[in-house]
């Protein structure tokens, strides 16, 4: 699986960015962005708000195509946005299950609910997710990924609305999927709660600097 | 699986099916009710009538077909999955055409009945209406798939797909009407399979194109 429009010739680079610049409405939102990730690597993805963190990893994905400058995704990619993606009339055990069929999993109700206890929401496993705390959504979220194949993630501000703990089990989520091979892109804007391998902040560009891109 | 997951969500919200069954029979009730005092029984105005009554109730419906799986992000999840998004396509509308044309297919003979239809029709009626509403499912997803990032597109919904529905209530309506007066479908129900046939063949390929556009925002 592969998007973008270069070829990687390194194998170890999972995800490749040169002068990538998005835009919207003809408005270019960040200054250029020129990174790569390895296998093991982690980059987040900083900035304010409204910088086009969201944009950047919609671009990644092709799911914004107003782009200049090239990129590349060279591995099968997990992509998690703001919105959950959790139908709100089904438990988190059933959504899990849901999701692994989407992606070409046995459907498997053990291991849906192994994953949904080791985020801390066993008792919780029954209920439907519209009865569910923003919080404990996004856990049921974070569950989903836990039996993933997909090597890159692709997470859109991750840590948003998890209470510490959650987001101690997350880092240590984060850390056995780098450990296993794999490699992520996030973005966050609250300050360190992870320490990724490089991060990229996010700058407003001007106009006139544009004319050079 | 897959299949399973939308029809436990079609039990859980289960006024995705009576909303437009009970618009359907509160319409023909209102015919009933202002016409046949007038006119005895509907005689040749039956058949247009029931297929105009069949594609309203159906459009309720159509709007919240992708509506929720847009606002929560399933749709986004649907269509970077590694099943053929194809496939979604299609059993998105083979459930909706279970949750609103074989429903409606099931409560022809009560529609007939409350129009004064003759009862050797009921059956003729059915397999009509068989043949016909998985084509008014097929148009409305793509307007369904085209409107869904437009916040309440309902609307707008409406007047992008009825134009393209025309043939199925001339047809339909043909088809029911010399049924009335020969007893047999004449070329009508040919067409009206060919519609049918033309839509699922043109329609999921538009929805998919459609869905794609309306998440890449």
């Amino acid at each position: 699986m592969s998007l973008g429009n270069t070829a990687l010739l390194d194998e170890n680079i999972t995800v490749e960015t040169k002068n990538l610049l998005c835009f919207r409405d003809d408005r270019c939102l960040f200054a250029p962005i020129s990174e790569e990730v390895r296998v093991g690597g982690s980059l987040e993805v900083k900035g304010r708000n409204g910088s086009g963190k969201t944009t950047l990893l919609r671009a990644l994905i092709g799911l914004h195509r107003q782009t200049r400058g090239s990129f590349s995704i060279s591995t099968s990619f997990l992509y998690q946005g703001h919105k959950l993606g959790l139908d709100e009339s089904m438990t988190p055990v059933e959504n899990l299950v849901w999701f692994q069929a989407l992606n070409g999993r046995k459907a498997n109700q053990s291991s849906a609910f192994r994953n949904i206890d080791f985020v801390g929401l066993a008792e919780k496993a029954d209920t439907p997710c519209q009865f569910l705390s923003a919080g404990q959504k996004k856990k049921v979220s974070i569950a989903r990924w836990l039996d993933s194949e997909k090597k890159l993630w692709l997470l859109d501000e991750p840590f948003t609305s998890l209470d510490t703990e959650s987001s101690n089990v997350l880092v240590s989520i984060f850390d056995k999927h780098l450990v296993n091979g794999g490699s992520i892109v996030y973005s966050n804007h609250i300050d360190a709660v992870y320490t990724p391998s490089s991060e990229v902040r996010l700058e407003p560009v001007e106009l006139e600097d544009l004319e050079e891109c | 699986m897959l299949v399973r997951r939308e029809f436990i969500a079609i039990a859980r919200n289960p006024s995705l099916v009576i909303n437009p069954l009970m618009f359907l029979l509160m319409a023909v009730t209102i015919f009933a009710i202002t016409l046949k005092p007038i006119l005895g029984d509907m005689g040749r105005a039956a058949g247009g009538l029931i297929w105009v009554l069949v594609l309203l109730s159906s459009l309720t419906s159509l709007d919240s077909l992708f509506r929720k799986d847009y606002d929560n992000g399933t749709l986004e999840q649907l269509l970077l999955g590694e099943v053929n998004p194809f496939f979604l396509v299609l059993m998105k509308c083979f459930t909706h055409w279970c949750s609103s044309g074989l429903v409606m297919v099931i409560v022809a003979p009560v529609i007939a009945m409350s129009l004064g239809l003759s009862q050797d029709l009921y059956g003729s009626l059915v397999l009509c209406l068989l043949v016909g509403t998985p084509a008014i499912s097929l148009i409305g997803l793509v307007g369904a798939a085209l409107t869904v990032a437009l916040g309440r597109g309902g609307a707008l919904l409406s007047l992008l797909i009825l134009p393209i529905m025309f043939p199925v209530v001339i047809f339909g309506g043909g088809s029911i009407d010399s049924l009335v007066m020969s007893g047999e479908f004449g070329g009508g129900l040919i067409w009206l399979f060919a519609t049918s046939m033309l839509a699922l063949g043109v329609a999921p390929i538009a929805t998919l194109f459609a869905l794609r556009l309306s998440i890449e925002i």
